[in-house]
C-alpha cells in the first residue's frame, strides 16, 4: 500500500501543478463543455431541459466598445452580467445557452402594414421605427477550427483568419454571417437553428453550433438596442477556448 | 477625387412652392414600400421647422477641426408619419363616415407652410426646395464604417451602395442636411441619387424637368459653358446652404431678395429688405449681402434698358439655357475597368476611435464594389439585368452613357443600349 500511496500523492501533486499551470497560462479563458446523451439539438432549446443541469455556467466578461465619435459619451463601466453554458451532443453538435441582463426588450420586428392596405395603396409596408435598434448577440468562431498559435483579430477576424458569425437579432431571428476583417461582414445566406427567450430583466438565447474541436477560440458580442448599439458599438468578449 | 461635378442652382426668387418637384421625385424614386415618409426632394417654408423638424438645429457636418459632429437620429414623428384616407368606406361601402386621416397627424413635411416669421410688424417667408447636396466633402461618406457611400468618379454624384449598406445609420447622424433616409423594409438607408440614370441618358433630373417656375439649373460645375458654372463660379450669385457645416454642398441657391416691400420701389432692397438679412446670412453665410447688392444692381441696369448677362441667364427661358448636361463628357470619365474603379473610388477614411480621420487606403475590387462603382448602386436601376444588357458590357460604360454603338460581343444588344425609357422592374434588396 505504501508505494501506492506514494504514487497517488505524486500523481495528485503533478495533476495539481498541471491544473495550476493551465490556469495561469496567459490569455486562455476556458469555455467548459458538458457532454450529454442527447441527439436532437432542438430538444435542448429550452432552459427546462435536464441536460442544462449538467452544464456548469461560465460567467462571461464583456467590455464596452470605445466611443466612435468625439461627441459620443464615454461608455460607463457598466456591462451586462452574462453567463454561458455549452452542451456537446452525441453527434458533436454544440448547443450554447447565452444569458445576459438587458432591462429593455428592443426588437426589429417586420415593418407595419396598414390594416386596410389593399391593392390600390401605393405603399403596403411602412417605415415606422426608423431610429430604433434591436438587441442582438453573436458567437464568432474562426473558420479554421482547433487551436491557434496566435488568436485572430477580435475585429471580425482578418483576411488570413476568416470568421463565421452565428448572429441573432431580436425580431429577425438567426443568421449565419461571414467576415474577414472590419467592414467585411456579409450574409452567408443560411438560416440557423436557435431560440431566443425574453426573461425578466434579460435574454436567454440558444445557439446551435457545429462541432468545435477542443481549443477552438470563440468570442461573443452583445448589442443593446436601447443604447443604439450596432456595428462595432457593442459589448464584446475576449477569446474563450472550447474545452 | 471626382473628375467632374454635377451641381444644381435653384433661384429662390422664382420658387412658388407648388411642390411639383416633390411629386416628380416621389413618383420617380420613392413609391416603394418603406419609402412613404421619404421626400428626397422637399420644399419647406423658411423660416420654419423644416423636414425633418428643426433639422438645422440637430447637428451633423464637421467642426473646425474636421471632426464629425453626429446628431441624434430623427424619429418618424419628426419627418411626419404618413397617413392614409379611407375613401372606400364613403364612396363604395356606404358607411358615410367623414374622410379623415387614419391617425391624427402631429407633424408633416410641409406642416408650417406659409407661416414664416415676423420682422417687427411684417411677416415674411420664402420657399426653400432641398435635395441631397452631393457635397464635395460628404459627412455621410466619412461616417460610414462599411464604405457603402461613395462619390462617383465621373460626375461627383454621391450614391449609397445598397449591397454594402447594413442600416447602421451613422450617415443619417452625420449629414447636416438630414437628406439620407432609413428604409425599415429593406433595413438600408437611401438618398437622392441626382437622377444619375436620367443624366447618363441626357435627361435632366426629374425635379428640374417638372418645375413650372423654371428655377433649377443643372450642369457640370467645372464646365465653363454650363449655366451652373456661370452662375456659381463666373457671376458668383449662388450660395450653398449652411457653408459652416464644412461639407461643401454642390446645390446652390440664388438668395431670395425680390420683390421689395410695397412702397419701396425706389429704394434699395438692402435699406428695408422684405426678408431680414440676418436670417439670410444665417442660411447662406456672410456673402449673401454682397450677392444681393450685386443682383440688385443688375436689376437696375436691366430696368434702365441695359442688358444684364446674369439676369438673362437667371430668367432661364428654356432648357438650353438652364441645363448643361454632358453625358458624353461624363462617360469618358467613368471608370473603364474594375481596377480603375477601385483605385478612383473615393474611400472613406478609417476613423480612429475619437473620430479623427486616419490616412486613407484603397479598397479591394470585390464583385459588389465593382457593381457599385459602375453606378448600379440603387436597386431600381440595376440597368444591366433590367435591360437585358450583359454585365460585362455595362462595365465598360457603353450602355451607361447611352452611347452603345451595338455589336458588343458581350451581349449583342441593339445600339443605344439603355432601353426604351420604361422603368425597370424593381428588385427588392433584402
Amino acid at each position: 500500500m505504501k508505494p501506492f500511496r506514494i504514487l497517488l500523492t505524486v500523481g495528485l501533486a503533478l495533476g495539481s501543478v498541471g491544473v495550476a499551470l493551465a490556469a495561469s497560462e496567459p490569455g486562455v479563458l476556458p469555455l467548459p463543455v458538458a457532454s450529454v446523451a442527447v441527439s436532437e439539438a432542438t430538444d435542448c432549446l429550452t432552459s427546462s431541459h435536464p441536460a442544462w443541469a449538467n452544464a456548469r455556467p461560465q460567467a462571461l466578461h464583456f467590455q464596452a466598445a470605445p466611443p466612435i465619435y468625439s461627441t459620443d459619451a464615454h461608455n460607463s463601466a457598466e456591462v451586462p452580467d452574462a453567463t454561458v453554458q455549452v452542451l456537446q451532443l452525441v453527434d458533436g453538435v454544440r448547443v450554447m445557452r447565452l444569458c445576459w441582463g438587458d432591462a429593455t426588450e428592443d426588437r426589429a420586428d417586420p415593418p407595419s402594414r396598414y390594416a386596410d392596405a389593399g391593392e390600390s395603396h401605393v405603399y403596403q409596408e411602412h417605415s415606422e421605427r426608423i431610429q430604433a435598434f434591436a438587441d442582438a448577440a453573436c458567437v464568432m468562431v474562426p473558420v479554421k477550427r482547433g487551436s491557434h498559435a496566435r488568436y485572430p483579430s477580435l475585429m471580425m477576424g482578418e483576411k488570413t483568419a476568416p470568421m463565421e458569425l452565428y448572429y441573432w437579432r431580436a425580431g429577425e431571428g438567426f443568421r449565419l454571417l461571414q467576415s474577414e476583417g472590419r467592414g467585411t461582414v456579409r450574409d452567408a445566406e443560411a438560416t440557423l437553428a436557435g431560440r431566443a427567450v425574453r426573461e425578466p430583466g434579460g435574454w436567454c438565447v440558444f445557439f446551435v453550433l457545429p462541432p468545435l474541436p477542443e481549443q477552438t477560440p470563440v468570442a461573443l458580442a452583445l448589442w443593446d438596442g436601447a443604447k443604439e448599439h450596432r456595428d462595432g458599438r457593442k459589448y464584446f468578449s475576449l477569446w474563450y477556448e472550447v474545452e | 477625387m471626382s473628375k467632374h461635378q454635377y451641381a444644381m442652382v435653384m433661384d429662390l426668387n422664382k420658387c412658388i412652392g407648388c411642390h411639383t418637384c416633390t411629386m416628380a421625385c416621389k413618383k420617380q424614386w420613392t413609391d416603394r414600400d418603406g419609402t412613404g415618409y421619404m421626400y428626397w426632394n422637399n420644399v419647406e417654408t423658411q423660416p420654419g421647422e423644416g423636414y425633418p423638424r428643426r433639422w438645422h438645429e440637430l447637428g451633423g457636418g464637421f467642426d473646425t477641426q474636421r471632426h464629425l459632429r453626429p446628431s441624434p437620429l430623427p424619429a418618424l414623428e419628426d419627418y411626419g408619419a404618413p397617413f392614409e384616407y379611407d375613401y372606400a368606406q364613403r364612396l363604395f361601402e356606404g358607411r358615410n363616415k367623414p374622410v379623415m386621416p387614419h391617425r391624427p397627424p402631429e407633424y408633416a413635411p410641409n406642416w408650417d407652410e406659409d407661416v414664416g416669421g415676423w420682422d417687427t410688424k411684417n411677416p415674411y417667408y420664402f420657399y426653400l426646395p432641398r435635395i441631397c447636396n452631393h457635397c464635395t466633402h460628404p459627412a455621410c461618406l466619412e461616417a460610414c464604417p462599411r464604405k457603402a457611400i461613395y462619390k462617383r468618379t465621373e460626375d461627383g454624384i454621391v450614391v449609397l451602395d445598397q449591397d454594402r449598406c447594413r442600416g447602421y445609420r451613422y450617415c443619417i447622424k452625420a449629414c447636416p442636411y438630414k437628406k439620407i433616409y432609413y428604409n425599415e423594409v429593406t433595413r438600408k438607408s437611401e438618398k437622392c441619387i441626382f437622377c444619375y440614370p436620367r443624366l447618363e441618358r441626357g435627361r435632366v433630373n426629374a425635379c428640374a424637368a417638372q418645375c413650372p417656375g423654371r428655377i433649377r439649373f443643372v450642369g457640370l460645375l467645372d464646365d465653363p459653358a454650363s449655366p451652373v458654372h456661370q452662375i456659381v463660379v463666373k457671376h458668383r450669385v449662388a450660395l450653398g446652404l449652411f457653408p459652416e457645416k464644412g461639407t461643401h454642398p454642390n446645390v446652390y441657391y440664388v438668395p431670395p431678395f425680390n420683390p421689395p416691400k410695397e412702397g419701396n420701389a425706389s429704394r434699395s432692397i438692402l435699406e428695408d429688405p422684405r426678408l431680414p438679412m440676418k436670417y439670410l446670412e444665417f442660411l447662406f453665410g456672410p456673402r449673401v449681402v454682397p450677392v444681393i447688392r450685386f443682383l440688385e444692381g443688375e436689376l437696375w441696369r436691366a430696368q434702365s434698358g441695359e442688358r444684364s448677362e446674369v439676369l438673362q441667364l437667371l430668367i432661364g427661358r428654356d432648357e438650353r439655357v438652364r441645363y448643361g448636361l454632358a453625358p458624353a463628357v461624363v462617360a469618358t470619365a467613368a471608370p473603364g475597368s474594375v481596377q480603375e474603379a477601385a483605385r478612383d473610388r473615393k474611400q472613406s477614411p478609417d476613423l480612429t476611435l475619437m473620430g479623427t480621420p486616419a490616412k486613407t487606403g484603397a479598397g479591394s475590387a470585390s464583385d459588389q464594389q465593382h457593381k457599385a462603382a459602375v453606378g448600379m448602386a440603387y436597386p431600381s436601376v440595376r440597368m444591366a439585368s433590367a435591360f437585358g444588357v450583359s454585365e460585362e458590357c455595362a462595365t465598360l460604360g457603353q450602355h451607361r452613357a447611352g452611347a452603345c454603338l451595338g455589336g458588343c460581343s458581350s451581349c449583342g444588344s441593339a445600339p443605344g443600349g439603355l432601353g426604351t425609357g420604361e422603368s425597370p422592374e424593381e428588385e427588392r434588396t433584402t
